[in-house]
């Protein structure tokens, strides 16, 4: 299970890099709450708009510490991720630490959670 | 015979309708009861949180750093960590089966030893099931704006 996770890992940041919505769709639930590291929510719609309009493009990421923890049919993954990335036109640079949550639903993983808080 | 029979399957019908639609909202209604179980065991020297939280508790506290389960919960039962405050606003819960997301507005206030806290912060809960009873799995927070 774990391995499977990070298999969606890897292909979550793919996915990320190459402005890639519908793989995004497929992964995300209908109800992702999605927080980023300023705070501010996205709901499903309105983060793959922001992908396919390219209002929010990534240009690198890298991870470290990834961690995979699976609780039946509930999944975490965390790591540190540091990120650039423009949104609006404006560039941004992040150095933080993300969560995951995976629930099982109909016979697959849906990212059911993102939420990234800066260190500070 | 065959009138009473219709009216029958449309009362199941319609039943099973109600039934389908309720089930989410009930659980909803119960995470929001688990949620306030756990600001009223914070206020009230860490009873109940034995209960409430997780053995697999991931805590992410708003500036990233992590604490252990057992260190929680003795600093709020030994009265190192004491809230005067703990209010949510904002909450809203959202139910994947046996995976709850709880999301909200988190403001604190109380003292670390000699040190004050005021802090408002976003606040993200993570509830498995465990062995019938919902447990906090994950508590993350980030600095409001």
């Amino acid at each position: 299970m774990e391995k499977e996770i990070l298999e969606l890992e890897d292909k979550w940041v793919a996915a990320l890099l190459n402005c890639d919505a519908d793989f995004l769709a497929d992964l995300y639930a209908d109800g992702i709450v999605y927080t980023h590291t300023n705070a501010a929510m996205d709901t499903k719609a309105s983060y793959l708009a922001k992908i396919r309009s390219r209002d929010l493009v990534y240009h690198t990421l890298e991870r470290h510490d990834i961690d995979v923890r699976v609780f039946g049919a509930t999944a975490l993954a965390t790591c540190r991720w540091k990120q650039t990335s423009t949104s609006g036109g404006v560039a941004f640079e992040v150095d933080a630490r993300y969560l995951h949550v995976y629930a099982r639903v109909a016979e697959s993983w849906q990212m059911v959670a993102h939420q990234s808080t800066k260190m500070v | 015979m065959k009138r009473r029979f219709f009216l029958f399957s449309l009362l199941v019908a319609l039943s099973s309708a109600v039934l389908a639609q309720s089930v989410p909202d009930a659980t909803e209604a119960e995470i929001m009861q688990r949620e306030k179980a756990w600001r009223a065991a914070l206020l009230n020297v860490g009873t109940g949180l034995e209960e409430t939280y997780s053995q697999h508790l991931s805590y992410h506290d708003w500036n990233g750093k992590t604490h252990e389960r057992a260190v929680l919960i003795a600093d709020v039962k030994s009265g190192q960590l004491k809230y005067q405050a703990v209010r949510m606003s904002k909450e809203q819960a959202q139910v994947f089966i046996n995976t709850a997301i709880v999301t909200g507005e988190l403001e604190l206030e109380g003292n670390y030893g000699a040190t004050s806290i005021s802090r408002k912060a976003k606040l993200l809960h993570v509830w498995v099931k465990e062995s019938g009873t919902w447990r906090l799995l994950v508590h993350q927070t980030q600095k409001a704006d």
